[in-house]
């Protein structure tokens, strides 16, 4: 999976499933500050991510993640 | 709105609990009724707490004055009896268990999905709320993480070979990942859905005739996963016999994720009315739950 596919599929359902701004969508954008994601919508991104990637999210592995470009790099290390 | 941020302490220290253990394995938990009432209640009728209780009989339930102030001091010595019931059921008490609705807990417990039971701040769940086991399927029971030793370790004992397992609430919220993956492995989680854990969002349900809120947490994490979802409360009927009321809550697993979660609130939130109307002096949410 390239790494457009992924933006794109990330993007997809940070819209679609946890209603999140499209102006607050951008790579430096903080997950917790400018995205607004809180910890129960971690859960969904869970769920989602499995579904969409077939990974499971290792909780520790996202603490480090902070920014969605950090995401973006999280997935690719993964599916990649 | 249900602000209050779950923190589910019991009163004591370890050694007053432990001692308190001690007690009700040799002396009659009646007794201990009685020195609660005049040790332990008495000094709580000038607290915030008891004006909360006065309020809710007063305004939301629409008793006169006196008879308030009445039924606030009952609601505190019954909220007594229900933390020496629970200390009594680690000294190896037992207590009679009546079942209304048990049936829907044994359908459920049958199929291979998880589910989700909702609890409230009535009554007394943790005398047979995990009772409700089932023996195949892993029962996870979201606590508090800064509850006291003692209590988190009396429970230990009576969970661990009951196929009970505590999932305790951490700041790093990983018991959220908890919830999550016993459900995606078939099992039950129990959650209490009258208190904030985690976050502050909330959706909006009228209770009692007044707008209040609910913590989001608890339908989010069952729309998330599509599962069934039951309340379970746990009244108490005489000095040693509880009911417990299990009921489903039915939601349109098909609908937008905000619907789905406004429908499971409206019926949790009835269903909670429906047991406060049968036992009033078991409301034990001693803060401003209307935000007024």
């Amino acid at each position: 999976m390239t790494r457009t596919e992924i933006e794109e599929k990330v993007k997809a359902f940070l819209i679609d499933d946890l209603e999140i701004e499209e102006e607050n969508i951008f790579p430096e954008a903080k997950l917790k500050e400018d995205m607004g994601i809180d910890s129960l919508d971690y859960v969904d991104i869970v769920v989602i991510v499995e579904k969409n990637f077939g990974f499971k999210i290792k909780p520790e592995e996202m603490t480090k993640v902070k920014t969605l470009s950090q995401f973006y790099d999280y997935i690719e290390s993964k599916v990649g | 709105m249900a602000e209050k941020k779950w923190e589910g302490t019991t009163y004591g220290n370890g050694l007053m609990h432990r001692w308190l253990i001690r007690l009700l394995s040799v002396i009659d938990t009646r007794v201990i009724y009685v020195l609660a009432y005049v040790f332990a209640v008495t000094p709580t009728l000038l607290k915030p707490g008891f004006r909360y209780a006065y309020h809710f009989f007063h305004e939301r339930l629409g008793h006169s004055v006196l008879q308030s102030l009445w039924m606030a001091y009952r609601n505190h010595c019954l909220f007594a009896q229900a933390v020496i019931d629970k200390f009594a059921m680690y000294a190896g008490r037992h207590f009679d268990i009546d079942l209304e609705g048990y049936n829907h807990f044994l359908n459920l417990a049958k199929q291979p999905d998880g589910f989700v039971q909702l609890s409230s701040h009535v009554g007394n769940y943790e005398i047979a709320g995990y009772s409700l086991v089932a023996e195949k399927k892993r029962f996870n029971a979201l606590v508090f993480f800064g509850e006291k030793e003692e209590v988190m370790n009396n429970r230990q004992k009576l969970f661990t070979h009951a196929n009970i397992n505590m999932i305790p609430i951490k700041p790093d919220m990983s018991h959220l990942f908890e919830i999550n993956s016993a459900l995606a492995n078939g099992e039950t989680v129990s959650i209490p859905a009258d208190r904030i854990w985690g976050s502050q969002k909330y959706v909006a349900v009228k209770f009692l005739g007044r707008e209040a809120h609910l913590p989001i947490g608890p339908f989010q994490v069952v729309a998330i996963r599509g599962v069934d979802v039951l309340t379970v409360n746990v009244m108490k009927t005489g000095t040693r016999r509880y009911k417990v009321y299990v009921t489903p809550l039915p939601y349109d697993k098909t609908a937008p994720r905000a619907k789905q979660i406004e429908e499971m609130a409206g019926n949790y939130i009835k269903e909670l009315e429906r047991i406060v109307s049968m036992y009033p002096t078991q409301w034990y949410n001693y803060f401003d739950f209307w935000n007024q």
